[in-house]
């Protein structure tokens, strides 16, 4: 395995191929760090471009277009409070008020470096351990995909919001939108009043930018900005990356659990980075000492954020490589790209053609490498973007989200749909509907009612194997005591208020 | 007029402040109960294995769930209304949202506006419109730069256009400009 792996790095060592891989990170960067944009799309559209290029040069450039866009994510989460896609959501929560109180280069630094560790951990255990792991995967059916994307559902609504019945609520309606359409296993029409726009569902990049980003615009119009305000940020300096030794080893706990959330939720097909970033946020969250300060501006939100959406990234090459079964978005386009260079991932890629396997290992962890630099070079030229006036910064945000937003799939009803969720945002917001809850629900929905069909048809219609099957009922006890604890918890918490005002 | 609008808009605020719980989850279980109706409506397309192997029978789990919930919320909103009553917003802290509110509906509308006009009229013109009416708008007079705000308006639509176009093929609308952008 070393051998083969030294090879693979042997073969990346030309400036064709670093310069390649630059670009492919550069770019990758560029359209994370935009809102509306995404690995997955430029993987798309650098495909058409890889036809002409040999294998190894091929899978260097898309990887490396990988690994910059689930980073470049970070950036405007951390400066604008705009997830560059779903898989940085949990970012916004500390990296902006971060950046808000003067720290926005420390607060890039600890997203850049922890999304780098978390990039080679994930990586290490993905070159050790894929084949083992890969046959895990196997083993697990529809009833144990679709109990733990229920916990998952549980673990964030009854930790990540201050109201139980406004979480689950939250998490229940982003289910609901994402039942319009074409219902999964029979393709039945449901809830599409006729408009044939509906038929493919909602869009998410629409509705994950939308939330954020034209909900930020719509609560920043409120006041007219003074003029006295648009006075120049004090200049943050920072050495190195803005923080300690010290405080890097003292994230080590949160570091290894967001990793392993990372890693585990990356190779469950259809789950990614989207998931893996509020599941580590709350995890970490609950087992801190301090979990009030959470949302503040403390450097564990970054960290265990970052961390785990980075670390999906092994985790979502293993099932790819070892079974042919993408894990997320980016992978599904990698295995199109297999494909297309004649390779068929699966079982036997190992043995086929295993000088390429350890050739892409070897790309992943140089183009990391490259990433770290590109991002810790750029720090100093992102964070500029928080000295431009909000009312120059918002209109453009907002621009280039709506054209982001048509070009996924060319049409107008993509931007309308940005709108929609816009609007729905702020009034979750006035609301205090927790809007994480929504987009997870909408984000897994579908996963969630396709394993369920699936696992009902398996068991013709009985529940009985959700509780039979171990590790499903493990799961679904949990979620269930998740939620029946928070809700006991919510109860009483309502008791003591009217008691404290008679008291008083 | 405009003191009817404002007094109009200030008791929307005060009665959203009181009520917000009980208004929602009213409208919640509302919605729920007629998708959760509609549900029986859903064609089933191929004669399902059991009664809970249908496209209907998840919309049904989801909806069910949602309206004892609004219910909850309702009761909820009902019990703590009179506690927030006393909270309620007046005086200059009602000026201030009611202030807020219309500039959100103006904001609102302004992005209606140039989503609606960017296929008749173009997205250049309606990008350039909307940001530097934006960009006013968001601020106090003393803070305007109309030449910035003019050239970094046009700046942005002109290379936002051309980036999508020859680097992500995405063709905008062009609009009225559809003769001379080549479209």
């Amino acid at each position: 395995m070393m051998t083969a792996l030294a090879s693979g790095f042997a073969s990346l060592l030309s400036v064709e191929m670093i310069l390649l891989m630059l670009i492919g990170v550069v770019v990758g960067i560029i359209f994370g760090a935009i809102p509306g944009l995404s690995a997955t799309m430029a993987i798309v559209l650098f495909l058409p471009i890889t036809f002409n290029m040999g294998t190894t040069q091929a899978f260097a450039l898309l990887v490396a277009l990988y690994i910059g866009g689930v980073s470049g994510g970070l950036i405007s989460a951390i400066l604008i409070n705009i997830p560059g896609s779903a898989m940085s959501i949990a970012t916004c929560y500390d990296g902006h008020p971060m950046a808000n109180s003067g720290h926005a280069q420390r607060a890039l630094g600890i997203g850049v470096v922890f999304s780098f560790l978390g990039t080679i951990l994930s990586l290490a255990i993905m070159i050790v351990a894929a084949p083992g792991l890969a046959n895990l995967a196997v083993k697990m059916t529809s009833f144990e995909i679709f109990s733990m994307t229920f916990c998952a559902i549980s673990l964030v609504t009854s930790v990540g919001g201050k109201d139980i019945f406004k979480s689950l609520a939250s998490a229940l309606l982003g289910i609901a939108f994402c039942m319009v359409g074409m219902a999964p296993v029979d393709g039945a029409v449901r809830y599409t009043f006729g408009m044939s726009n509906l038929m493919a569902g909602f869009p998410l990049t629409s509705a994950c930018v939308g939330m954020f980003a034209v909900a930020e615009i719509l609560n920043s119009v409120g006041k007219p900005i003074s003029a006295e305000k648009l006075a120049q940020r004090q200049r943050e300096k920072i050495r190195g990356f803005g923080f300690s030794l010290g405080e890097l080893f003292g994230q080590t706990k949160n570091f290894l659990i967001s990793s392993v959330i990372g890693l585990v939720i990356g190779f469950l097909p259809g789950m990614g980075g989207s998931l893996a970033n509020q599941v580590a946020y709350v995890t970490v969250q609950k087992s801190s000492k301090y979990p009030e300060k959470f949302g503040t501006g403390i450097m564990d939100g970054i960290v265990a954020s970052e961390t785990s959406n980075n670390a999906s990234i092994g985790g979502a090459m293993i099932p790819l490589l070892a079974l042919g079964i993408p894990g997320d978005g980016p992978t599904a386009m990698l295995l199109s790209a297999f494909t297309i260079h004649g390779i068929v991932a699966g079982p036997l890629l190992f043995k086929t053609s295993g000088p390429l396997v350890y050739t892409v290992f070897a790309a992943m962890i140089v183009c990391a490498f490259v990433m770290l630099l590109v991002e810790f070079f750029g720090i100093p030229i992102f964070a500029k973007i928080i000295d431009v006036p909000r009312q120059i910064l918002f209109p453009v945000v907002l621009v280039v989200c709506a054209v982001a937003a048509f070009a996924n799939n060319r049409t107008m009803f993509d931007v309308w749909a940005l709108l929609l969720f816009g609007i729905f945002g702020v009034l979750m917001a006035k609301f205090d509907f927790p809007r994480t809850a929504f987009i997870l629900g909408l984000v897994l929905g579908s996963s969630l009612e396709t394993n369920l069909r699936r696992a009902l048809q398996l068991s013709r219609g009985s529940f009985a194997p959700f509780f039979t099957r171990p590790v499903s009922c493990v799961l679904l006890v949990l979620a269930f005591l998740l939620i029946g604890s928070a809700i006991v918890k919510q109860v009483r918490a309502m008791k003591r208020k009217p008691a404290e005002s008679e008291v008083s | 007029m405009k003191e009817r609008v404002e007094a109009m808009a200030a008791g929307i605020i005060r009665g959203f402040h009181i009520y917000n719980d009980t208004i929602l989850g009213g409208f919640l279980t509302v919605v729920s109960a007629y998708l959760f109706a509609s549900s029986f409506s859903i064609k089933i397309m191929k004669a399902p294995i059991s009664s809970v192997d249908t496209p209907r029978f998840f919309p049904q789990l989801v909806f069910g769930a949602l309206i004892p919930i609004g219910i909850v919320l309702v009761v909820r909103g009902l019990l703590k209304a009179k506690r927030r009553r006393e909270t309620a917003p007046s005086g200059e802290r009602l000026e201030a949202k009611v202030l807020a509110l219309k500039r959100s509906i103006v904001a609102l509308l302004a992005i209606v506006i140039f989503i609606a006009g960017m296929e008749p009229v173009g997205y250049i013109p309606m990008a350039v419109l909307y940001m530097l009416f934006n960009m006013f708008y968001m601020c106090e007079r003393e803070a305007w730069r109309p030449v910035l705000f003019l050239t970094v308006s046009i700046a942005v639509a002109l290379l936002s256009y051309f980036l999508f176009r020859q680097f992500v093929y995405v063709r905008l609308p062009a609009g009225v400009l559809k003769g001379v952008l080549g479209a």
